[in-house]
């Protein structure tokens, strides 16, 4: 079965790109399509990185909307905003953002990840409108204010459960080390009281606290099968990390310890069921 | 040639999108209740040509507080090249960007926009304090690499974005006599508004209509920071100069050098750069402004700072 992967970066301008550190740099178009061949991903979600905070480098979605534009077969393009956006305010309206980017054709709005508190009264009410116009946001947290690109909750993400149980209806993604931080403390628990949590399993961290213990994820991944997003989150074409964490999957599933129907719906249908 | 006008101009301000079928449209805040976003780049060029600019330089969003539309710097990169002949370009980094701390080291950054191309940093609108740490660090960065810096000001740390100070703009005072090779360029309303010393604060991210009679903060730091320019966009510079004529051919005279020509359009729907353009023109044929000066804010200064041919501005 082929994957959807939900957590993608693509540049549309790959010969100005700023390198990484590594020298690397987020990958072109044509290069993602290269990494969706050997992970067997039919499709990718395009996000955007618009906060500053822990970022070199600004994906909008004039940006993504393009790229799909020019590859449809390939990706689908989450839009880029920012609580912040606007008036800078807690009760900014962001009506005229929403209505002309889904028009556009975004599926969803990520990486929302400004540096402040998830619960802050402008996330919150950003928040807010990702659940009237029912979009997706996927939400990128770090451990704490200045420790990384994201936003932060406290040790055991409880203003992220506080948060959730006001908006129900809010479909709402986490990734990235402040949540994987949590894998065996903190989350099985937030995702059992509130059923609107979902994470996805993008970028290093999560792939090696997923693969720590085979034993644990397995059944960490049985009970919220469908609430876990495969995603891989790779900066550039060199990482290797989705490969490391395709072969992990793959064998768990081989040895019988992951559910096949759950592993199904972590590497698409669960994308497939948000998305199309 | 263009009998109007003695030469051609140079924007220092300009906002153009690459992709102007995917750019959100917004709600303008030029016509209450209309929509619009940024020119494309034959737009822009189109409006160049009603008012004889012959070059502009290309900005880029940077900030969350800001950014409605993202320019990405790599945008501009991408329009400057399919029509170097008019344009030149900015990058934009926040000071909050990388390790997000007060010794963020930017020189990877600035080193590969540079090399690009990029003439500068602009337009810098991350609501932080001028002289906060963070500001401090990226200020000295910017200097060490001769970066001019278009910046938006602000007069809050919350609901208007922009780089923050207090009435009086005593943190630029500050951070101009600490970097002494940093350039800064001011621009917007919570800059401009400090023309008169009689500024309200409640006027301080308005247009103040009242005559000069006693200066304010800006012509004090213009004379104290040669390091100091400023850009006459958008309806706050214009306002900043239209509101006292006398004291703008004052203020001009003394400034000459350090005065730059810029039009700010973010829409179609924008039109003040007429009323301006018309204004500047007058100022001139009336004697208020010298033919020397008026070359050197509507083109020499900008060309000088940013390494442009005059040749291409002369009639």
């Amino acid at each position: 079965m082929k994957k959807i992967d939900i957590h993608a970066y693509v540049t549309a301008f790959p010969q100005y790109a700023l390198p990484h550190k590594d020298g690397s740099r987020f990958m072109s178009a044509d290069e993602q399509k290269e990494f969706q061949k050997k992970l067997n991903i039919e499709k990718s979600v395009i996000v955007s990185i618009l906060a500053p905070e822990g970022q070199w480098q600004k994906l909008g979605s004039e940006n993504n909307k393009y790229v799909v534009v020019q590859n449809p077969e390939a990706f689908m393009w989450f839009c880029g905003m920012d609580p912040r956006m606007g008036r800078f305010a807690d009760d900014t309206e962001f009506d005229p953002l929403f209505e002309p980017l889904m028009e556009l054709g975004a599926c969803g709005v990520g990486e929302i990840s400004p540096s402040i508190y998830i619960d802050d009264h402008m996330t919150e009410n950003f928040l807010a409108y990702c659940e009237k116009y029912n979009m997706p946001a996927l939400v990128r947290y770090t451990y704490c204010y200045g420790s990384g690109a994201g936003t932060f909750d406290d040790a055991g993400l409880s203003r992220t459960a506080a948060l959730l149980k006001r908006h129900p209806k809010l479909k709402f993604i986490g990734c990235y080390e402040g949540v994987w931080s949590e894998f065996k403390k903190a989350l099985p628990d937030l995702m059992r009281s509130c059923d609107n949590f979902c994470i996805d399993t993008a970028g290093k961290f999560a792939s090696e606290e997923l693969m720590s213990d085979a034993d644990y994820t397995a059944k960490f991944l049985n009970e919220f099968a469908d609430r876990v997003y495969y995603g891989t989150g790779a900066y550039s074409a060199n990482d290797n990390y989705p490969f490391e964490l395709d072969k992990f999957l793959t064998e768990l599933v081989e040895s019988g310890k992951l559910d096949a129907t759950a592993y199904e719906r972590i590497i698409r249908k669960n994308a497939e069921k948000l998305l199309f | 040639m263009n009998k109007k006008y003695p030469n051609k101009k140079f924007d220092i301000h300009c906002h153009v999108t690459a992709f102007p079928d995917y750019c959100p449209p917004r709600p303008s805040n030029m016509v209450i209740g209309a929509k619009d976003r940024y020119l494309s780049l034959d737009e822009e060029i189109e409006m160049h040509d009603s008012l004889n600019v012959a070059m502009g330089v290309l900005l880029c969003g940077g900030s969350p507080e800001r950014i409605w539309e993202i320019v990405q710097n790599e945008e501009a990169k991408w329009l400057a090249d399919q029509r170097p002949d008019r344009f030149v370009w900015f990058f934009n980094i926040d000071p909050r960007q990388g390790d997000f701390n007060t010794r963020t080291d930017f020189s990877h950054v600035f080193n590969h926009y540079k090399s690009l191309g990029a003439r500068g940093l602009g337009e810098i609108s991350a609501t932080l304090p001028v002289d906060s740490p963070l500001y401090d660090n990226y200020w000295r960065q910017a200097a060490e690499f001769d970066l001019p810096v278009l910046l938006h000001v602000s007069p809050w740390l919350k609901g208007q974005y922009g780089v923050f100070d207090q009435m009086g703009h005593p943190g630029f005072d500050r951070m101009l006599s600490k970097h002494k090779n940093l350039k800064i360029i001011g621009h917007s309303m919570a800059w401009w508004s400090e023309m008169g010393a009689d500024l309200k604060f409640e006027e301080k991210n308005k247009y103040p209509k009242t005559k000069i009679t006693e200066e304010g903060a800006v012509p004090k730091l213009m004379r104290k920071h040669e390091n100091l320019y400023c850009d006459i966009s958008a309806g706050s510079g214009m306002n900043a100069l239209m509101r006292d004529p006398e004291y703008a051919a004052k203020f001009i005279e003394e400034f000459s050098d350090r005065i730059m020509y810029g039009i700010d359009s973010s829409s179609k729907l924008c039109d003040f750069q007429y009323e301006f353009d018309e204004w500047l023109t007058k100022m001139l044929s009336d004697g208020m402004i010298s033919l020397e000066n008026y070359k050197k804010i509507t083109y020499k200064n900008a060309a000088k700072l940013l390494n442009v041919d005059e040749k291409i501005f002369e009639e």
